[in-house]
């Protein structure tokens, strides 16, 4: 599976030269551009997404490779500012915005064929080949979605969208009670109409071939930017016991309902906003522009599937595809390097029996072979001895754990 | 007529109903807990069978459908209501006698545990029973509430298909005499109701019995899914009105209809079994939602009049009506004459404040009991009324999505049924 780069967007402390203040910045250089990608049943889409400038200058094209959703952007606790400088490598205006979070925004109108004064984009747009630099002041934390803020209903189905995260302080995404959180991973929703991709591609959109998003009919149904198929890879939550975050983003234009089979989720946040009330579910309805949080603390290893209850499960109509994405535990590491002890030291049982009944049947006829035998016997004797108590000490200890884990 | 006169003679007539009904109540019913209680097979040893049959519906349409049934009895749309007990080991074991593989998933129980043998296979997300075979699933399931089952085998096409039903979790504690939802004072009720929401697709029932699940393949018709009929509990408008267990819907035993008594606390575990969301709109008072997901949340618990139901989660609310509000007596007592049970105190006696219409100047309704006082029947002209047998108040529930209230175009019908103020003494089972 295509992991979202993730990138602790890197904060330059910037001393004047004059003033002891200081202030932190944190900017992210994006590149929006088209790329391709190919679908389980090798159906060829064309897609819109971002790539991270490889380096953080936007004039040159250094062959980065887009994605949908586009890299994670992650603001560190304490930091208010954020910039975003993109360059449009699309063949159309684009511009960004952060659905939950205040700036300054700069409408664009036109007027239609009917003499209608109407809006094509929320703020300032950024013309191909050209750059421009969108700045929020006042960052706040939690859960949210960077995403095009022009002609949404077709850019962002496109796959202009990633995610922007900040937590409130190291380790915790929102103020107390909300509790500090070991792992973490995002789970993103969208969906594609090849019919609309290949009518915006072809410069058919708006036309009668496809007229508008009235027509969408989506027939991939993806999760972090890939629809279900044979190998694509787990979503981690670490161990088993331990307290994961995971952000939930649907990017699509229709509502759905991850399901959790065998594992319960604790909604802690909705849009960025801690909930007044901890509630603890198998399900997260989800519907458009949606972002939600919660808190998973896995009590058995092993997959759990994850699972669009509004049915969103086929690929193109076929099986087994669409929404699905398994969520995997691991056995913590304590306990796995408590199975290894135990394990290590049953062999040395097993191996130390088997030489002391080698060496009991060693020959003794000679005084020489009497003393090499009595030698061997004292040798595994005392080695079956040791092998066995740490055995015994290991495995009190394995149980141990186990109650610990089950209380 | 002037409302004094009227007013008197209803008020007789209201009193000697409740009477003649209080007398049944007592004698014929005596003994007998007046308390709805949800069809459905009660234990913790569950056996169901999965297989096909054809529903007929309303406008006529036959509709191949795959559902599970008691491994005695028939197939059955939704599958039977699975009630067992918190903290109680809980084994489902499931024949397949479908042309294909299908399991069962348990959204809200953890640590289910599959075992099977021959003729079973592992699925995606189910160890999964092969045509012929047999599989089961045992967990005990950890808090109470109201939670669903379906199948773990393509879902998109097996849920769709009718291969699902509702899982009631009785708290530990559950004293059939008191029932409580969950342990918590709160969630006592008098009464209890299920509403679980479904839509079909015929087109893809079509395909399905042509062509197996594979026959999907290549249509769009998941992906531009068109659903024509909409139901609770498996039955649409005006099925639902009908009692459980009719035996011309042999494959549809559940009925809708829902009946309470004034002042009563009707618990109404609301399920969303499909794969939109339907708003259930539910007419003559607002309801407090207790949990959601079979978690229980009475310290934040809320008023609605449409409670939202996603595909997949449940809902538990409690409604309950007394007349509050109406601003009138609604059983045209004088201001002199006793409190029912359940009476808005505040409203007694308090006259109707409309001129009622002499009967030459009305169109009648099959549930107007002639009169408009909660217990009261009065002679209708002939051919009129008839649905009412016992003066009650009927308040039409259903989707708020309107759309959904047709049987493939033809209104009324789709996720609509009653709910009936039934004055006291009249039994309810």
């Amino acid at each position: 599976m295509k992991t979202p780069k993730r990138i602790a967007a890197f904060a330059i402390l910037l001393a004047t030269a004059s003033a002891s203040s200081s202030f932190a910045q944190t900017d992210v250089f994006l590149v929006a551009k088209e790329f391709t990608q190919t679908m389980p049943d090798g159906v060829q889409i064309v897609m819109w997404g971002y790539a991270l400038d490889a380096d953080g200058d936007l004039l040159t094209d250094d062959g980065e490779a887009a994605s949908s959703p586009g890299p994670q952007i992650v603001v560190p606790p304490g930091e208010a500012l954020l910039r975003i400088h993109i360059r449009n490598d699309l063949p159309a205006d684009t511009s960004l915005i952060i659905p939950g979070q205040t700036t300054t925004l700069s409408p664009v109108m036109f007027t239609d064929a009917s003499g209608r004064e109407r809006v094509s984009s929320f703020t300032t747009v950024v013309a191909p080949g050209a750059t421009a630099t969108y700045t929020w002041n006042d960052v706040r934390n939690g859960s949210f979605m960077y995403q095009s803020g022009t002609h949404v209903a077709v850019q962002i189905q496109m796959g202009l969208f990633g995610s922007m995260t900040k937590e409130f302080e190291p380790g915790r995404a929102y103020r107390q009670p909300t509790p500090f959180h070991v792992g973490e991973a995002s789970v993103f929703y969208s969906e594609i109409d090849p019919d609309l991709h290949a009518a915006v591609a072809g410069g058919t959109y708006g036309t009668p071939a496809y007229p508008n998003t009235l027509d969408y009919r989506p027939r991939y149904f993806l999760v972090n930017g890939e629809p279900f198929s044979a190998g694509v890879a787990d979503i981690s939550l670490g161990a088993v016991g331990e307290s994961s975050l995971v952000r939930f983003f649907n990017a699509g234009l229709e509502t759905h309902v991850p399901t959790a089979l065998g594992m319960d989720m604790l909604i802690v946040a909705e849009d960025g906003n801690l909930l007044p009330t901890n509630r603890s579910s198998y399900s997260v309805f989800l519907p458009a522009g949606k972002t939600k949080d919660v808190l998973i603390q896995p009590e058995m290893p092993g997959r759990h599937a994850l699972v669009d209850r509004s049915m969103a499960l086929s690929n193109n109509n076929g099986p087994d595809g669409g929404m699905l994405v398994f969520l995997s535990a691991d056995i913590p590491q304590e306990l796995s390097e408590a199975q290894n002890k135990l394990d290590t030291w049953s062999k040395r049982v097993f191996k130390a029996k088997a030489k002391l009944t080698i060496a009991f049947a060693m020959p003794e006829a000679t005084p020489a072979e009497q003393r090499a035998k009595a030698r061997a016997v004292e040798t595994w004797r005392s080695r079956l001895e040791t092998a066995r108590s740490r055995l015994s000490r290991a495995m009190n200890r394995l149980v141990q754990m186990q109650e610990d884990l089950d209380s | 007529m002037n409302f004094e006169t009227d007013g008197k003679i209803m008020k007789h007539s209201a009193r000697f109903v409740f009477r003649i009904a209080a007398l049944l109540a007592t004698g014929l019913y005596a003994g007998r807990a007046t308390r709805a209680d949800i069809n459905g097979l009660e234990g913790s040893d569950f056996r169901l069978t999965a297989s096909a049959g054809t529903i007929v519906m309303p406008d006529g349409l036959s509709v191949h459908v795959w559902g599970f049934g008691p491994t005695d009895g028939n197939m059955q749309y939704p599958g039977p209501t699975l009630i067992t007990t918190q903290g109680q080991l809980t084994q489902i074991t499931l024949l397949n006698e479908l042309p294909e593989p299908t399991s069962m998933v348990f959204p809200g129980m953890v640590n289910v545990v599959a075992d099977g043998g021959v003729g079973t296979q592992q699925g995606l997300l189910a160890l999964e029973a092969l045509p012929g075979g047999t599989v089961s699933y045992s967990f005990t399931p950890r808090q109470p509430g109201t939670y669903l089952y379906y199948s773990g085998t393509r879902p998109d096409v097996q849920v769709e298909m009718g291969l699902l039903g509702a899982l009631i979790v009785r708290p530990m504690d559950f004293d059939p005499l008191a029932p409580r939802a969950y342990q918590d004072n709160e969630t006592a009720y008098d009464q209890e109701y299920l509403f679980l929401l479904s839509e079909m697709d015929p087109r893809i029932h079509e395909v399905v019995l042509r062509l197996g699940s594979a026959g999907l393949d290549g249509l769009d018709y998941l992906t531009d899914h068109q659903p024509q009929y909409w139901f609770i509990n498996g039955r649409v408008g005006p099925d639902t009105f009908l009692p459980n267990n009719v035996p011309w819907l042999k494959h549809q035993p559940y009925g809708a209809m829902a009946r309470t008594h004034p002042g009563e606390r009707m618990l109404m575990r609301v399920v969303g079994g499909g794969r939109d969301v339907h708003p259930f709109h539910h007419h003559g008072n607002h309801a407090r939602v207790i949990a959601k997901n079979g978690r229980l949340g009475t310290s934040a618990s809320y008023e609605v009049f449409t409670i939202q139901t996603a595909p997949g989660e449940t809902i538990d609310a409690i409604w309950t009506w007394t007349g509050q509000r109406l601003g009138w007596d609604a059983y045209g007592h004088a201001p002199g004459d006793p409190l029912e049970p359940g009476e808005y105190a505040p409203d007694h006696g308090k006259p109707i404040p409309v001129n009622l219409t002499e009967l030459q100047d009305l169109a009648f309704g099959g549930f107007y009991s002639g009169d408009p006082f909660l217990g009261s029947l009065k002679s209708l002209p002939p051919g009129e009324g008839g649905l009412n047998q016992n003066g009650g108040f009927h308040f039409m529930w259903h989707s708020h999505t309107e759309k959904e209230l047709v049987n493939n175009d033809i209104a009324p019908g789709g996720m609509m049924t009653m709910c009936i103020v039934e004055p006291h003494g009249v039994p309810i089972d």
